[in-house]
């Protein structure tokens, strides 16, 4: 599904992804873990298009297509999707009609029909309930004065409605106190079915306690030094980057 | 200056009033005050950010009243070619009191000369008195509710209108008056409008001044309003018009709890020059006043705003709150902001603010990284940048045709 070959990215010619390779396939879900300043965030930055990153060399293949050629909505279009480490505030804008606005564009870009306004609404009420999101909140705008815990149940609110088919998770489990990391990723594995799969980038073992990868990959200084199963984060949390060797 | 002179010497039997001495000794005091301080400049502060050539540019042409135009709507006047037309319909309500200017300006020195120090002396409002071409008096009476819509819409090309209206809203009423203003076809017209708005004990204003003219027009409007107690001003005024306009709007508290918020957004393109100016005079203790203004540039277009906030020795527990904003969406476009405080009382609550900016990058990736195009995700948080300017006014019908005009101005940028 993802295949990212020899990838090398800079941003202002500091080498931050260097010489980066990935295969995630379909229904797996691949943890990656790294101290701060190892380039995560850049790779899923980098994964969704954002601007200010120079790609040196590499491919990024999704569905077998060039992911570099595409903008970041056909990414998301094609079924991509990320789950922001700090999801922005939106004053003024308010969830429902943004998210089927989305959800819309999505559908258009399929060629498939678009949904009407009282299907959307029942849809995203039904989602909302099922992570614990009252019908009070779907009523604020998107992100604004939200707690943490707040800001990322909304994330994956977002992921249940767009039905990605590739989902990274940058760090979802940062700022989240323990009720709201079970919800969170009750939501996640709710999602979750043989066909899609997840790249779940994160510090820590915690979030994989209850989201179980099938891989982890220790990142450090921009490329992988060793790749394992979920006990890799297990021994990663006993001995700590500075310890684990590739 | 010689040519205010002449153009008012050559047309003085057709201005509205002629025949009436006080106000021909008014006009001359006017024109002999121009002559004396000049025409506006940019070296005097007040006009510094102003776009002369509207402001001195002096027109007149008589405006023929045709008494065969019908209107279309009956809770509405028409302002057509400079001249009103109000329905018989309103001419008979009960509840309120509607008058041609022509007809009541006789009773009405009282009104031109009232309190001279509450009318801030203004080049645009006196060129407004001397070339008056027409105007309405409107009063409310007490304790009732009422929506009044005034469709400004010349036809004829060159138009010249200089229009005064006095509207009063009696003791315990609630006025909705929407003022909208279109032009598509007719070219080259200049309005200059001057209200006054006189809110008495427990009375509400909600005022909506929606423009929408095309790029030929010239529009300049001025409002002096007066606040008695317990009253509230709400006006919104939208503007996205014009190839130049300037608006200034100044309110005076003049009784205990009145409040006024004067909120404004404007969207302009290409070569347009779109001037806001709000001021409000704190005379008495306890009240509020908030002018908050949004602007949407682009292309070459300028926009100013500037905001006042005056608080007198006895306005004690003053709440005054200034913010202009503004998103800047070319490298050729330009915003001149600038808020004041002049505060003589000491125990008073006094704010503003001020940003002028591009749309968020991380804002439009976020939109983006859920499939909006990047047009989609800047329009949908230009919407969402003026949302709460909107939120104090009830006028559904109001709100949705400036939505509607954005989502319009939207789709051409």
């Amino acid at each position: 599904m993802l295949e990212i070959k020899n990838l090398t990215v800079s941003v202002e010619n500091k080498i931050i992804l260097n010489n980066f390779s990935l295969n995630v396939k379909e229904g797996e879900i691949h943890a990656i873990m790294g101290p701060n300043g190892s380039g995560k965030s850049t790779l899923s930055n980098v994964l969704c298009g954002k601007e200010g990153y120079e790609i040196k060399q590499g491919e990024i293949k999704f569905k077998n297509k060039n992911l570099i050629d595409l903008g970041i909505d056909e990414r998301s279009h094609l079924g991509l999707f990320l789950a922001f480490q700090y999801p922005v505030e939106l004053p003024g804008v308010s969830i429902t009609p943004f998210m089927r606005t989305a959800l819309n564009s999505k559908l258009k870009a399929k060629g498939l029909k678009e949904i009407d306004y009282i299907d959307f609404v029942k849809k995203i009420k039904k989602a909302a309930s099922f992570l614990g999101i009252s019908d009070e909140m779907l009523k604020r705008s998107v992100n604004d004065g939200f707690s943490g815990g707040e800001k990322k149940r909304y994330e994956i609110l977002q992921m249940t409605l767009l039905e990605p088919e590739l989902s990274i998770m940058d760090e979802t489990d940062s700022g989240l106190d323990i009720d709201a990391l079970k919800a969170v990723s009750k939501g996640v594995n709710h999602l979750k079915n043989k066909k899609n799969s997840l790249v779940v980038i994160t510090h820590y073992q915690r979030l994989l306690n209850y989201i179980v990868p099938d891989f982890v990959h220790i990142l450090v200084d921009g490329n992988i030094i060793r790749s394992g199963d979920k006990n890799l984060a297990v021994e990663l949390e006993q001995k700590g980057y500075e310890n684990i060797h590739g | 200056m010689d040519n205010i002179t002449d153009i008012y010497n050559k047309n003085k039997k057709n201005i509205l009033g002629n025949n009436l001495i006080w106000l021909e000794d008014f006009r001359n005091e006017i024109i002999n005050g121009i002559k004396k301080e000049g025409l506006p400049n940019k070296k005097n502060e007040k006009w510094k950010y102003s776009d002369l050539n509207n402001i001195n540019n002096i027109r007149y042409k008589q405006n023929i009243f045709d008494k065969t135009v019908k209107k279309q709507e009956i809770e509405s006047i028409d302002l057509i070619d400079g001249r009103f037309y109000i329905s018989e319909e309103l001419k008979d309500n009960e509840n309120i009191s509607i008058q041609y200017l022509n007809d009541s300006i006789k009773n009405l020195k009282n009104y031109f000369y009232f309190k001279k120090n509450l009318f801030i002396p203004d080049f645009a409002t006196d060129i407004n008195t001397v070339f008056l071409s027409d105007g309405l008096t409107i009063s409310l009476n007490e304790n009732k509710s009422f929506c009044l819509n005034i469709n400004y819409q010349n036809i004829t090309n060159e138009i010249t209108g200089y229009i005064r209206n006095i509207i009063k809203v009696c003791k315990g009423s609630k006025l909705i008056l929407i003022e909208n203003f279109t032009n598509t076809e007719s070219r080259e017209n200049s309005t200059n409008i001057f209200n006054n708005f006189w809110l008495e004990k427990d009375s509400t204003l909600e005022h909506y001044i929606i423009q929408n003219l095309n790029f030929s027009a010239n529009l300049i409007y001025s409002s002096v309003s007066f606040c008695y107690e317990n009253s509230q001003f709400n006006q919104l005024s939208f503007q996205s018009g014009s190839r130049s306009v300037k608006n200034q709007h100044t309110t005076n508290l003049l009784g205990a709890n009145s409040s006024v918020n004067h909120n404004g957004i404007y969207f302009s393109k290409k070569k347009q020059f779109i001037e806001n100016q709000t001021s409000v005079n704190h005379h008495v203790a306890n009240c509020q006043s908030n002018q908050i203004y949004k602007g949407v540039l682009t292309d070459e277009s300028t926009g100013v705003y500037l905001s006042n906030t005056k608080v007198e020795s006895e306005a004690q527990k003053t709440q005054g709150y200034q913010l202009s904003r503004g998103i800047l969406l070319s490298d050729n476009c330009k915003l001149n902001t600038k808020p004041e405080l002049k505060i003589n009382a000491d125990d008073v609550k006094c704010s503003h603010g001020s940003t002028i900016g591009t749309i968020d990058d991380n804002q439009t990736f976020y939109l983006q990284s859920r499939g909006l195009d990047k047009n989609q995700s800047e329009n949908l948080l230009i919407k969402a940048f003026y949302k709460d300017v909107l939120k104090l006014f009830t006028n559904n019908k109001s709100i949705e045709k400036i939505n509607h005009i954005v989502e319009s101005w939207l789709g051409d940028r």
